[in-house]
This record gives C-alpha cells, sequence and structure tokens, in this order.
C-alpha cells in the first residue's frame, strides 16, 4: 500500500514536470509578446506594440495568407484523396493491396530533409520547379498518410453489411457512399481534415525546400526573420498561431477521441 | 413478384467449394426456405441472388430473364440482413423511406408508401425513432418495411431471426408468414433452424456441403427423406442400419424390417431405414404386438425426460440407442432399466441412402 503511494506521488512529480517542459516554453514566450521591453526585461510591462507592428509587417502578413491558402487547399486534397484510399483499402481485395498500404507511408517515415530534397529535384526536373503549387503538392503528399490512418480507424467501427443493404435497395455506389458510408465516417473525416491542416500548417523542411524567392509560409519567414536578427514580432505572430492551434486541437478532440475508441 | 430459377450454380472459394452444381426453383408468391447447417452454401446461393457473389458456372433467371449481369441494385429486391443493418445515421422513416429516396420518388408519394409499409409491420407512430432505441423485434420490423417498400421482384431473408431471444422468434416466425401471405411476394428464407423451415414455409430445400439434397413441401420432405442427412437435419430420426435383402433391411440382429419406399440395393448391400421417434409404440416387452405386419424391435429403456405432455424415452438397442417420443396418455412411465418393445408401420420406415 505505502510502496503503491509512493508511486503514484511520483507519477504525479513526473507529470508535473512534463507539462512544465512542454508549456514553460510556450508561456514565456506568450507572455514576452506582451512585453513592452524587446530585451526580455522583468517585471513584464503590459503592451500590445509588438501585436500592432505586426500589422505593419507585410512579409509576415503575406506569409500568414500563403500558408492558410497551401493548407486549405492541401486540406480539401489530402482529405478526399486519403478518405477515397482508405474506403477502397476497406471495401476490396486486390493483388497489391498491402504493398500499396505500405506504400503510402513513407512520407511519415522518410526525414522531411530528404523527402524535400527530392521533390525539389523531380520539379525542376519536370520543369515546374518552385512555388506555392509545388508546396501544396509536397503538402498532400506529407498529410495523406495521416488522413489514412485516421479515416481508417474510424472505418474499422463501420458494418459493410449497411452498404449492402443499401445496395438492395437500389441505391448505385455513389448514393451508397454519400449518404450511407460517409455519414458514418464524418467524425473521422473531420478529425482527418483538421490533421491534415496541421500537418500543412506547420511544415517547414518541405515548404523551405520548396518556396521560390519571395513567396514563402509562416513558418519559413518566420525563420528567415530570425536569421536576420530576433524581434519580439516573431513572439506575437508565434502565441496567435499557438492560439489557433489549440483551437483546431479541441476541434480534432471533438471528433476523434486520442488513443481510444469512440 | 416473380419466379427466380437457379440452373446449375457453382461456386468455390479458393480450395472450398461453396456450391455444386445447384438446380432449384422458387416458385412465385411461395416462401421458400433453404435450410442447411454452416458451409452448406446456403447463405452463399442467397447472397448470389441478391448480386452479391456471382455464380462460377449456371445462370440465374428472374421471371425467366437471366441476372448473372445484373449488379444488386438493378436487381429490385428486398432483403433483410442476420443484424438488421439498419442505417443508425436515420430515424426510422428515413430507412424505410431509403428505398423510395434513391428512385426519386416525390415526398407525398414516400409519405404514402412508408406510411403503408410501417403499417403492415405494425409500427406506425414510431417513424421518428433512432434504430438504437428500438427493440430487436422492432429493429426487425424497420429491415422488412424497409426491404418490402419499393414492391421488389423477390424477398430475401437471410437467418433474420437468428438474433432474437425465443418468446420474440416465435411471434415473428408468425407475423413474417402473414406479411408474407398479404403481399403475396416470392420470399426465399435462409435458416439453419429446422422447425423455422417447418413452420414458415410451403417448400424446403434442403443444402449440404454445396448440393442440394432435398426439396419438397415440409410435409413430403419430413414424412419421406430421401437421405440418413435430410431425415436427421430435418427433424429427429432413428437410423437403423443393415443389409438390403428383398427389398428389406436384415437388421444386425437378425431381425427384418419393412420399408414404405422398395429398396432397389441388391441383396446384401448395405441399408439404412429412417424411422421418426414420434411414429414408434412402445410397449412392455411381455405384451405381444397387435398387428403382426408392424415391425418391432425388443430395447430396454436407459432413461426418459418427462416434458408433462410427452416423454422422450432413450431405448438401448444392440449397441444403439433409439428415441421414443410418446404422448403423456395414460400417465405411466416405463422405468429406466425395464425391458421394452418397440414397434411402427412399415410405412413409416422409409429407406434413405447413406452418405
Amino acid at each position: 500500500m505505502q510502496d503503491n503511494k509512493r508511486l503514484a506521488k511520483l507519477g504525479h512529480v513526473y507529470l508535473a514536470l512534463m507539462l512544465v517542459f512542454l508549456y514553460v516554453p510556450i508561456i514565456i514566450m506568450a507572455a514576452m509578446s506582451f512585453n513592452d521591453s524587446n530585451l526580455y526585461r522583468l517585471p513584464i510591462e503590459w503592451s500590445t506594440r509588438w501585436y500592432a507592428a505586426l500589422a505593419h509587417n507585410d512579409k509576415l502578413i503575406d506569409a500568414s495568407i500563403n500558408s492558410l491558402w497551401v493548407a486549405a487547399i492541401t486540406t480539401v486534397l489530402a482529405t478526399a484523396l486519403g478518405t477515397a484510399a482508405s474506403l477502397a483499402f476497406f471495401r476490396y481485395e486486390f493483388r497489391g493491396k498491402r504493398l500499396l498500404q505500405l506504400l503510402a507511408f513513407p512520407p511519415i517515415t522518410i526525414p522531411w530533409l530528404i523527402i524535400g530534397t527530392a521533390m525539389l529535384t523531380l520539379f525542376f526536373w519536370i520543369g515546374m520547379g518552385r512555388g506555392l503549387h509545388a508546396m501544396v503538392l509536397g503538402h498532400v503528399a506529407l498529410a495523406m498518410p495521416y488522413v489514412i490512418i485516421v479515416v481508417s480507424a474510424r472505418l474499422k467501427s463501420f458494418d459493410l453489411a449497411l452498404e449492402e443493404a443499401a445496395r438492395s435497395l437500389g441505391a448505385s455506389s455513389w448514393q451508397v457512399t454519400m449518404r450511407v458510408t460517409l455519414p458514418w465516417i464524418a467524425p473521422g473525416v473531420m478529425a482527418a481534415a483538421l490533421f491534415a491542416f496541421a500537418v500543412s500548417f506547420d511544415q517547414f523542411v518541405i515548404s523551405y525546400f520548396l518556396s521560390a524567392p519571395g513567396v514563402s509560409t509562416l513558418p519559413v519567414e518566420i525563420y528567415t526573420s530570425i536569421r536576420k536578427g530576433f524581434t519580439p514580432e516573431i513572439n506575437a505572430i508565434s502565441t496567435i498561431v499557438i492560439g489557433i492551434s489549440m483551437v483546431l486541437l479541441l476541434g480534432v478532440s471533438r471528433f476523434y477521441r486520442f488513443g481510444g475508441e469512440r | 413478384m416473380a419466379q427466380v430459377s437457379i440452373r446449375g450454380v457453382s461456386k468455390t472459394f479458393g480450395q472450398m467449394k461453396a456450391l455444386d452444381d445447384v438446380s432449384c426453383e422458387f416458385a412465385n408468391g411461395k416462401f421458400y426456405a433453404l435450410l442447411g447447417p454452416s458451409g452448406s452454401g446456403k447463405t452463399t446461393l442467397l447472397r448470389m441472388i441478391a448480386g452479391f457473389e456471382f455464380a462460377d458456372s449456371g445462370t440465374i433467371l428472374m421471371d425467366g430473364e437471366s441476372v448473372d449481369n445484373l449488379p444488386v441494385e438493378k436487381r429490385d429486391i428486398g432483403m433483410v440482413f442476420q443484424n438488421y443493418a439498419l442505417f443508425p445515421n436515420m430515424n426510422v422513416f428515413d430507412n424505410v423511406a431509403f428505398g423510395l429516396s434513391v428512385r426519386g420518388t416525390d415526398t407525398t408519394e414516400t409519405a404514402r408508401r412508408v406510411g403503408e409499409s410501417l403499417e403492415l409491420v405494425k409500427l406506425e407512430g414510431l417513424d421518428k425513432r433512432r434504430p438504437h432505441q428500438l427493440s430487436g423485434g422492432q429493429r426487425q420490423r424497420v429491415a422488412l418495411a424497409r426491404a418490402l417498400v419499393t414492391n421488389p421482384r423477390v424477398l430475401l431473408l437471410d437467418e433474420p431471426l437468428s438474433a432474437l431471444d425465443r418468446a420474440l422468434r416465435v411471434e415473428m416466425e408468425v407475423e413474417l408468414r402473414r406479411i408474407q401471405r398479404d403481399v403475396g411476394i416470392t420470399t426465399i428464407f435462409v435458416t439453419h433452424d429446422q422447425e423455422e423451415a417447418l413452420t414458415m414455409s410451403d417448400h424446403i430445400g434442403i443444402l449440404n456441403a454445396g448440393r442440394m439434397v432435398q426439396e419438397g413441401p415440409p410435409l413430403q420432405v419430413y414424412e419421406h427423406p430421401n437421405s440418413a442427412f435430410s431425415a436427421s437435419f430435418l427433424g429427429d430420426s432413428n437410423l437403423l442400419h443393415g443389409t438390403a435383402r428383398d427389398g428389406r433391411i436384415t437388421l444386425t440382429d437378425g431381425g427384418l424390417i419393412a420399408c414404405a419406399n422398395r429398396i432397389d440395393e441388391t441383396d446384401g448391400s448395405p441399408a439404412t431405414g429412417s424411422i421418426r421417434p414420434e411414429k414408434i409404440t412402445i410397449m412392455d416387452s411381455k405384451d405381444s404386438v397387435a398387428d403382426p405386419d408392424r415391425n418391432s424391435l425388443d430395447g430396454t429403456v436407459v432413461s426418459h425426460i418427462f416434458a408433462g405432455s410427452s416423454l422422450t424415452y432413450q431405448i438401448r438397442w444392440n449397441d444403439e440407442i433409439l428415441r421414443v417420443f410418446v404422448q403423456n396418455l395414460s400417465g405411466d412411465i416405463f422405468a429406466d432399466g425395464t425391458p421394452v418393445r418397440l414397434s411402427w408401420k412399415p410405412d413409416d420406415t422409409v429407406a434413405v441412402t447413406h452418405d
């Protein structure tokens, strides 16, 4: 008994340390974004000047808009393609299915640096070059495996007899998918879409490789700015991004129960 | 309504022969039970009629026209699945209306026909409920209403009662039969439950290991099983083994058994007679059988099960155990260990092929 209690206490300490380790840097950054001093002087003097400065920083604003566009298009494409792939894997038995399932996942396991280089080489070779369109392609390839994982997990709880019932009642494949299958997996698809958005919006390495000069996304622009010299404006934009990410995360958890069945 | 014909259909899954040259007719407006143990091919045959599986060889006709190239959604069938397969995201009304809605039926017509269907299955007033708010029996009725609302050519039932408890099952047997008669739809019912097959159907087909063993009206198949398999699968049966002699069966202990049907086997070859437990009369071994034409043999009571209105005896005869089913007319019971004499009419002895 005594040992168990001691162990439980130890667990709590460990948990607290974990949370501190994860969130203290973020909290400090958020706090500093509201500090008038650009030299991290304490105590904090409340100010929103860095946010005001942000409003005039066209580069960061343009990069943010680019990021949102790329992420939005990536989300639509990756979710549609990934969901279609999940349905195919779920419904049909075909030659090479296992191989194909395996081939869908390397973007998760191969280092981004290598994927980025490979894509850059390919896009130049076929004459497409760099730019937001190249970035979208790269992000779709990266986000699709996540979509497949999340949607497939949801499909596991779907009863194929429902599709058979719908077909026996005269529904075409399209009607079956739209009216029976998709409504059931919709929470999974929503969660997958949010994942895809996050994967694209946060992506730095591949975006860095594929961005054309003068046209970049937010993470790339933040990196470039830091290299030129740090300003608390970065804290401000980062705080905004974290805020959006947290909202997204809440959205995901609404649809997708982590590590368990819904 | 339609007539469905199966012509020489075979199907192999990997190494397993699911159906082996099966032919049969499903008559217009009749209730047909496909009976067999699991793995007999009955579900495969049903799924082929639906269009979920396709035959390796042979053909399936509806009203004389081949449906071999018609996909499920074009076959105009109604099907009730084992676990009902109700759409969980739709309420009862939308579930039933699904078949009409995918056909583009207008709203007033849909409402009218869904109403009719729900009335037919006695579920009026539940149209706003979700499937998970219904009892097993109610789900069953929704599934049936959904399958019937489009006026399909044929109704396919895949063990629809197996998920229900006993009391509800008996109720649904009666209901299903009433609805089928009201609608007059050709119905094919897959089951492994011989009692369901007997009580509900106009026609029974017994399948075993991918082959159609026997077909016919319930009474005929019950009274005249053509094989040891159908004798013991449909109802209970005592099988007496011996050898053929002069169209009769000589038992291992030398007794002679006369049969309803003449045995065409040559003398000396193995022969089997099937006798239903309820056809046998049991008496004290000191009494003699009045009618000398009756078959008889002597045995010993091993055990008995008293069920109030009836009794089932287990009788040891040579090395075999025979079952005898008697109505409790006298209130007397032959105690275990009592020597008894069993007798029955030659007409109730059916020589069957042994497989």
